[in-house]
């Protein structure tokens, strides 16, 4: 049971590093892309409006 | 916010009180983050007011008048209709964002009211239809499941729902701003959308069909996270659609709470509406082919009056047409009319390749990237 618990929160803190680290990599200030340019479902939402 | 507030209200109030709350927050975000805040609250009188008139005072046995009422502004709005004493658009009037999935869930509450049920309290119905992880993009809820949801709303406010909604919105927030991020970053914008040689036009059909489905589906997950948390269920909305084998098992992982909309108060009625009329009677067939195609030709017209938006929505009617017909031949001949004795893993892995292209294809039209 234990060996259950130490791999689920192992595994946890790998995916929250990646998605941390993911989003890091895609929005820090250092990034130079100029943003997203395919409209989002929200975005069409607000289009048609 | 929404969270911290409810739990801490949890430990003050009872039960009842928590629809008031939720009012409250729905009512703060309209008023303060909202576009055109007065648009939404008209309506939601103007709903109200009209399902009481049309189910409880004039009881209409068809309900068709009242379904006409309701989806009027909604109507006026798609229609762009102009009236001459006023000079700008009938849309700056009545309009605002998320009015469409408003108007599917206000035609849904009229539509399941049975004739003799008590009407809805205007707190809840409010709640119904500006609960804010799904004001703008749904997923579509009946009103059933939200009150049933509401009615235990402090109740569910417990860690097991918050680390089920916290994993909810943590997949929302990678399908989202990581995942599609990522496919608009490293592949779409690669690709010139003008372009009319064929390896720009694959790709931009791909990329925006996996695009389309994190985006969507980010925010749906980010949307059934929050509202587990804040103690309401929020129905799924996305299960891996790219897994689909045929048309209608793709809308009932894609986009399932439209598809879910679609077939019990358009489908089904409409249907039924062909199942009466004489002259098809002997045609079953036909009759269900012709409800297919005008469901999801309504589809494409619901995303607007554009001719790439029903292109879209016709092409998938075309698909579920010619789906249909083949499983009828099927049952008819007791055999597989395609594929034959094919081994089922074999059918089922080529299903899912066609299906991905089809889908694919659909929704390459629908994002008007192509050259129609």
């Amino acid at each position: 049971m234990k060996t259950v618990y130490i791999k689920r929160f192992l595994m946890n803190v790998i995916v929250y590093l990646t998605i941390a680290m993911s989003l890091y990599y895609l929005y820090s200030p250092m990034s130079n892309y100029g943003g997203n340019k395919t409209s989002s479902t929200v975005k069409f939402v607000y289009q048609q409006f | 916010m929404y969270v911290a507030v409810l739990v801490v209200c949890k430990s003050i109030l009872q039960e009842s009180f928590y629809k008031y709350i939720l009012a409250l927050l729905n009512g703060l975000f309209l008023i303060v983050i909202y576009p055109n805040p007065i648009h939404f609250f008209l309506l939601v009188l103007y709903s109200y007011l009209l399902t009481f008139l049309c189910a409880d005072v004039f009881k209409f046995k068809k309900k068709i008048w009242g379904i006409l009422f309701l989806l009027l502004p909604m109507l006026l709005v798609k229609f762009d209709i102009r009236i001459h004493s006023y000079t700008g658009k009938l849309n700056d009037l009545i309009s605002f964002a998320g009015l469409s999935y408003a108007s599917f869930r206000i035609m849904g509450y009229y539509m399941d009211k049975a004739p003799k049920e008590k009407m809805a309290d205007i707190t809840s119905y409010f709640n119904f239809l500006s609960f804010t992880p799904t004001l703008l993009i749904g997923p579509i809820d009946k009103y059933s499941r939200f009150k049933i949801s509401q009615d235990n709303g402090f109740t569910n406010i417990n860690p097991e729902n918050f680390i089920i909604g916290w994993n909810n919105l943590v997949k929302g927030i990678a399908f989202k701003y990581i995942l599609a991020e990522a496919v608009d970053r490293y592949w779409l914008s690669k690709y010139d959308t003008q372009s009319k040689e064929f390896l720009p036009m694959v790709n931009n059909m791909y990329g925006y069909f996996v695009y389309l489905f994190f985006d969507f589906a980010g925010y749906s997950f980010m949307a059934l996270g929050i509202g587990k948390m804040m103690g309401i269920h929020v129905p799924v909305n996305f299960t891996n659609p790219f897994l689909a084998v045929n048309p209608s098992d793709f809308w009932r992982r894609f986009h399932i709470s439209l598809g879910d909309w679609l077939k019990e108060y358009f489908f089904t009625p409409l249907y039924l509406f062909f199942t009466r009329m004489k002259g098809l009677k002997p045609y079953p067939l036909l009759r269900q082919n012709a409800s297919l195609f005008l469901t999801f030709l309504l589809m494409g017209c619901w995303n607007g009056f554009r001719f790439n938006y029903i292109l879209s929505g016709s092409l998938f009617g075309l698909y579920s047409m010619i789906h249909n017909t083949y499983t009828v031949q099927c049952k008819k001949k007791g055999k597989d009319v395609f594929f034959g004795n094919m081994n089922p893993i074999a059918v089922r892995c080529i299903s899912i390749f066609i299906m991905i292209n089809l889908s694919a294809l659909a929704v390459y039209i629908f994002s008007g990237r192509c050259h129609l």
